[in-house]
């Protein structure tokens, strides 16, 4: 078993469907990477041909973020709109377009270790980031590499997660672990 | 692997009437933060459908007991047809929810999570002896602290949904083991 190089935290998801403010969204969970100090990258972007149930689109983005030197917090971001209409809304004597779709949207968050690949060179660094990983940082991390970055990173996406469910004012809004990091 | 016993399985509640489904899913959370489990929620679905909404969340929350072993619940809310009606409770106006919950909890205890045990068939044999005759005691125990938290959940779920007034059965003991003759 060599080095590790990725710790997966567990997969976070929210399925929606219903009227949203689409454009709100996007620009929260942007503004949201950026205030917590990540990069925020959009890998890519596929846009179907409208059909009569609506548009399918798909995003993909991903957030990483330096946590120290051997440590990098990253998020892939899934998140599809399926049978996308928009719709003209008038709120507070105000017109505004919502989006009526269904949302798939997951998260993937992990860890990736030894990130500037300072122990990638030779066999003797590869097997010093073997005995760093395995000897030093896993005994007092309760089994799992790294698991005190991983708890961050991990209650750090469930955030994301909450903001996303409370902005589509899901019904099971909130979080109780908000204090966590 | 990880070996997975089932303590309670299908432990279900159903209600229909009036409650809150917000708080409903924060007494939860709450629940499991104070009880020092770590937060998982594979599940979060939510639809708007012309009878109300409906709404799907799976939890699957673990506390670590010792480094050998977990309690992990898994509780599943299905609520259907969730309709948000205005109420006046003592002069002033309340929003809630009216429709049909239902609950269905599961609790493992697991043990050998952090997979030290699988290495070697020898160490998977020594592993078996424990748990069979050294560590049985032990396993009852927690055994009965799995009991005793989902029990505890179950309470504070048909409390908050005032359903005590119905119910006359308790679950105090693990389900009892038949060995194969």
């Amino acid at each position: 078993m060599g080095p590790l190089t990725k710790v997966p935290a567990p997969t976070l998801v929210i399925k929606y469907e219903g009227i949203f403010d689409f454009e709100g969204l996007y620009k929260t969970l942007v503004s949201w990477f950026i205030d917590q100090g990540y990069r925020f990258e959009e890998l890519s972007l596929k846009h179907k041909v409208p059909s009569l149930a609506g548009t399918e689109l798909e995003y993909i983005w991903f957030a990483w973020r330096r946590h120290n030197e051997y440590t990098k917090f990253c998020v892939d971001m899934i998140f599809k709109l399926y049978d996308a209409k928009d719709l003209d809304v008038i709120k507070d004597g105000k017109k505004k377009r919502l989006t009526k779709a269904r949302i798939l949207c997951e998260f993937h968050g992990y860890l990736e270790l030894d990130y500037s690949k300072r122990f990638g060179g030779n066999k003797f660094l590869q097997g010093l980031n073997k005995f760093l990983q395995y000897q030093i940082l896993m005994k007092p991390m309760e089994g799992v590499i790294g698991s005190m970055w991983w708890d961050e990173l991990y209650y750090r996406t469930l955030k994301l997660h909450a903001v996303i469910k409370e902005y589509l004012a899901l019904e099971a809004k909130g979080n109780a672990y908000f204090d966590m990091w | 692997m990880v070996e997975r016993e089932t303590v309670i399985d299908k432990l279900r509640l159903t209600y229909e009437g009036l409650f809150v489904a917000t708080d409903l899913y924060q007494m939860i959370d709450n629940w499991f933060r104070q009880k020092a489990y770590d937060k998982r929620e594979n599940k979060n679905i939510e639809k708007v459908t012309p009878d109300g909404k409906y709404i799907e969340i799976e939890l699957e929350p673990w506390k670590k007991i010792t480094d050998y072993a977990r309690i992990v619940i898994k509780i599943r809310l299905i609520m259907n047809d969730v309709k948000e009606i205005e109420m006046e409770k003592d002069g002033l106006k309340v929003r809630m929810n009216q429709g049909k919950v239902h609950v269905v909890m599961d609790s493992y205890l697991e043990t050998d999570y952090e997979n030290r045990w699988e290495g070697s068939p020898v160490f998977y044999f020594i592993r078996v002896i424990f748990d069979k005759f050294i560590f049985k005691p032990l396993t009852g125990g927690w055994k009965s602290e799995v009991v005793h938290d989902t029990n505890h959940l179950y309470g504070q779920i048909r409390s908050f949904l005032n359903l005590y007034k119905f119910s006359t059965e308790t679950f105090t003991a693990p389900r009892p083991q038949y060995n194969a003759p």
